[in-house]
């Protein structure tokens, strides 16, 4: 069985939001609800030595989801190819799973208050497709594969480009890989935390 | 899926020449639901970017115009009252028939906006409307600000009929000077008919820095294409001052004798009188100026110089009262470097063919011609005599001199929101007899129209030809148009029918129409429709693949020349030399002496989400960036006590404006970057429309309507200002429909 990820190579990332909106598009999100997938937008340093940097987030697709393990109602589970993904028919709407997300992208969507949050577009990977975000980027900044197959696309850019997870401190050990993310630690700094207490922005603050 | 059409088409989300990205629309029981890129267009290689993927959201909009409108409350009062097409096309053809007869061709003005896209089918027929009327009246009331002018310097410097472009491809050293860096259209692997910011190439600029190749920005901010580490240099320069920068570095590299001299040699008059000219602008006077130091420049002039293959995109001029000298050193320092038309380095860019069919032009009536309003300026006989100068026509409605204007057809354009001074712009428009606004959506301008027609949307429409290089493709209606929305060009023909015209126009025949604006390359709208996905490749010349093609280009210059020492512009009394005036009269004193304006103010174009004036009440873009914003550096804002979020007015000499302030590490300070183009309302998220007059969210009514560049009168697009906590604008209220 296959282990999906994602390779994102940030020194491709513009934060121009298509993958934001695409993926809006894709699954019929409405306006005004919090997406599966969203664009930081961060300065690093002091005028003029400033460094601004724009990286999307989303579901980490941990190996060990907190989301998963205190899910009673097995609504929040893993499939067999690893992906993660929100069984809403089973889902009660306790919002336990939004708290235990160390990376605050789960987040509870419609009237009937329901968790959700990437699945990496199940239903096209099922298909032999990419996210949708994946084909949408225009920079061509995210390459979706599996990552147990050393000779696919995804394993082979996450070794060239030494992608690693961000904020492995939870151990959850994520299989989406930032490469060229140079200021790690400070922007690591504020993601997390639950989505509905923290300031977060969906979008780039200064487009 | 199941149950689900895919068809291909072109994206509307920016639109140039007809020709944009290709898209897949996906159709599911008559209702057009989601989009993807189509992997086969050679331009967006089956990506697309935000704007193109809310497209349904366009189409499917609470804002869309219904059916046809007529105005029922005072001009400017926004009500309407809601009449059949019969009845609207009656009263325009009337209207047109009035004007002509009792006036003259040349009362009958026609205006386009960016929506119909330049150059391509729209353009055409529209142009041919017109010259069919007798008129050539056909006036833009965007470009006086916007790229047009500096075109004309750039083809007076070396000639060629369109901007240079860096050819990313194969550059080394990539200088975005004052370019949104690829925020508009970034799915967009660089369409070429025009230059302006829309020349969005971030997927070219990475894959170059991929391979080694230096990204220079020359901006007041940091632009997201410098962020994620890509800027090997950011130069914050201070806004409108960037001739002062361009003519250092000339000096710079003539004074060090590092220009390329056999190009110079051959190719090039006047480098003596360039060489003794640019002596008095040397780094050290610029670094005043610009607030680059003096090194920088210097190092800046290097680069450029020894990297063989180097390119310079400048989009729409940061400085536009003194836009000549920009506008004029800019080509010059191309050339004499030797990045003329060469690999790497800016060159022109030619498709395999040209679309389009006769616009008749034998038909414009003598009388037009000799009263074509600001005809004898030389902007507009430089371009052919083919439109009214921007200016001219605004004087002409106001004051009726030389003569008042009667009417105007609009179509898809907005001057209210783009362009300079509104105030006087909703003025002129009231002074019109008979105004026509055809568009999407009701604008602030369709509220001085007397008649307003609902347009349908790209996805609606029969479907206009394109052509990028060799790739030729055409968009393919999606869906019928929704409500008694109308395709405008199927409008056209019927109103040209109804005015006894229909044997000019193909009897109103749409698709023979498209077949006579394919025929230049052989090819038929039945052999676009059935490749659909692909479109046709059409075979690559000699000429487009060239490069150092001096001898042809420069054909039309002076002996065949770059004219460094402007011979064409000396012969008509102007200044052959650039020669910086800057933007500004109390330079380089900035701040000091200024204190009720202490800020300096500049407005960038489009982005990743919007259109200019447009894709505002879109709310899957509109929710990413929900009010119009104003950027302003940390220290600068505390220095105000502003916080992020605040409302604040900006408030200038000549106007105000209300913004979300922004607050932002990557902008100089005492700099503020505001937007223009904010008016539209979005429902879905609660925000309502906003006025573009004075006061309301236009930045166009900050810059003085008089600070003009004397040869194109493009407007100052920088002005001193001073800014306050604020109060949120009011709201205005959506057309008022009377019965």
């Amino acid at each position: 069985m296959a282990r999906y990820g994602l390779f994102i190579d940030l020194s491709r990332c513009i934060g121009c939001c298509s993958c934001v909106v695409a993926c809006k598009n894709y699954h019929g999100i409405p306006a005004g609800e919090d997406g599966r997938i969203k664009i930081l937008d961060r300065i690093t340093g002091e005028y003029p030595e400033v460094e601004r940097w724009t990286f999307p987030l989303m579901c980490m697709q941990c190996e060990y989801p907190p989301c998963v393990s205190v899910c009673r109602y097995n609504a929040s589970h893993k499939t067999d190819n690893g992906i993660i993904t929100v069984d809403h028919d089973k889902c009660i709407g306790c919002e336990l799973c939004t708290l235990a997300c160390p990376y605050g992208v789960r987040v509870m969507r419609g009237e009937e208050n329901v968790a959700d949050s990437c699945d990496l577009c199940l239903d096209r990977v099922i298909a032999g497709e990419d996210p949708y975000c994946v084909q949408a980027c225009p920079t061509g900044a995210m390459v979706f594969g599996d990552l147990d197959d050393p000779e696919s696309e995804v394993s082979r850019s996450i070794r060239r480009e030494n992608a690693s997870p961000i904020m492995e401190k939870y151990r959850t050990k994520p299989k989406i890989l930032y490469a060229n993310m140079n200021k790690r630690d400070l922007l690591e700094k504020g993601i997390g935390g639950h989505p509905f207490g923290n300031n977060q922005s969906t979008c780039p603050q200064h487009l | 899926m199941k149950g689900e059409e895919l068809i291909p088409t072109m994206c509307h989300g920016c639109s140039y020449g007809g020709y944009n990205c290709g898209m897949l629309a996906h159709v599911k029981d008559g209702r057009f639901i989601k989009v993807e890129g189509n992997p086969y267009h050679p331009l967006n290689r089956g990506r697309l970017c935000a704007k193109g993927h809310s497209a349904v959201q366009w189409v499917y909009n609470d804002q869309r115009l219904r059916y046809p409108l007529v105005r029922a409350g005072n001009k400017g009062e926004g009500k309407f009252r809601r009449v059949s097409w019969d009845e609207a096309l009656d009263i325009i053809v009337s209207n047109i028939k009035e004007i002509k007869e009792q006036y003259g061709p040349e009362y009958l003005m026609f205006s386009k906006g960016q929506s119909s896209s330049w150059l391509g089918l729209h353009q055409f027929l529209w142009v041919r409307f017109m010259h069919a009327l007798g008129s050539t009246t056909f006036t833009n009331w965007g470009p006086s600000v916007c790229y047009a002018p500096q075109l004309l310097y750039h083809r007076q410097v070396i000639g060629g009929s369109t901007y240079t472009r860096p050819d990313y491809d194969n550059a080394d050293l990539i200088i975005e000077w004052f370019t949104g860096g690829g925020t508009g259209g970034p799915a967009r692997g660089g369409v070429e008919t025009l230059n302006t910011n829309l020349r969005s190439v971030p997927i070219k600029i990475i894959e170059r820095i991929k391979r080694g190749a230096r990204l220079i920005i020359i901006n007041p901010q940091l632009i997201p294409l410098g962020a994620n580490g890509r800027a090997h240099k950011w130069i914050p320069i201070r806004p409108g001052t960037d001739a002062a920068l361009a003519l250092a570095m000339i000096n710079v590299i003539v004074r060090e004798r590092i220009y390329d001299r056999s190009f110079v040699l051959k190719w090039c008059e006047g480098f003596e009188n360039l060489e003794t000219h640019v002596q008095q602008y040397s780094p050290e006077w610029a670094q005043e100026i610009t607030d680059i130091p003096a090194e920088d420049i210097k190092q800046l002039a290097r680069a450029y110089v020894t990297t063989k293959r180097a390119c310079i995109r400048i989009s729409e001029a940061p400085q536009k009262k003194d836009l000549r000298s920009l506008a004029m050193a800019i080509p010059i320092l191309m050339a004499i470097t030797g990045h003329l038309d060469r690999p790497g380095g800016n060159a022109w860019f030619f498709p395999a063919g040209r679309l389009g069919f006769d616009t008749l032009p034998d038909r414009i009536s003598e009388r037009a011609k000799e009263r074509l309003l600001g005809g004898d300026r030389f902007y507009i006989r430089s371009k052919g005599r083919k439109g009214a100068y921007f200016r001219s026509v605004i004087q002409a409605l106001i004051t009726g001199e030389p003569y008042r204007p009667r009417g105007i057809l609009i179509f898809g354009s907005n001057p209210l929101s783009t362009a300079r001074n509104p105030v006087l712009i909703a003025e002129a428009l009231k002074m019109l007899q008979f105004v026509l606004v055809v568009d999407v959506v009701p604008t602030p301008t369709s509220r001085y129209a007397d008649v307003i027609l609902p347009a349908a949307t790209r996805y609606e429409c029969y479907g206009q030809p394109g052509l990028w290089e060799n790739h030729l493709t055409m968009s393919h209606k999606v869906i019928d148009p929704l409500w008694e929305s109308r395709d405008e060009l199927e409008v056209t023909l019927e109103l040209a029918c109804r005015l006894g015209m229909g044997g000019d126009f193909w009897n109103g025949d749409y698709q023979r129409m498209v077949n006579d604006f394919l025929s230049p390359v052989g090819i038929s709208v039945d052999q676009l429709k059935s490749n659909a996905l692909k479109g046709i490749l059409l075979p690559r010349t000699e000429w487009m693949d060239r490069r150092e093609r001096y001898k042809e280009v420069f054909r039309d210059l002076p002996n065949g020349k770059i004219q460094l020492y402007n011979e064409i512009l000396e012969k008509q009394g102007l200044e052959p030399l650039p020669t910086y005036h800057g933007e500004f009269d109390d330079l380089p004193d900035i701040g000091k002496h200024n204190e009720k304006y202490p800020l300096m103010f500049t407005d960038e174009h489009s982005d990743y989400i919007s259109h200019h004036a447009w894709m505002r009440h879109i709310p899957w873009l509109r929710e990413i960036d929900r009010y119009p914003h104003v950027k302003i550096n940390p220290a600068t804002a505390s220095r105000y006590r502003i916080q992020d979020g605040d409302w604040v007015d900006i408030i200038s000499p000549d106007g105000k404006m209300k913004a979300v302030a922004r607050i932002f590490a990557g902008m100089r300070p005492g700099t503020l970057i505001g937007q223009h183009g904010w008016w539209q309302g979005c429902g879905p998220l609660g925000l309502s429309e906003s006025s573009p007059l004075d006061g309301g969210t236009n930045p166009n009514c900050l810059y003085n309507w008089d600070k003009q560049d004397p040869i194109t009168g493009d407007i100052t697009k920088n002005v001193f200002v001073r800014v306050e906590r604020g109060v949120p604008p009011e709201g205005v209220p959506p057309l008022q429909e009377v019965t």
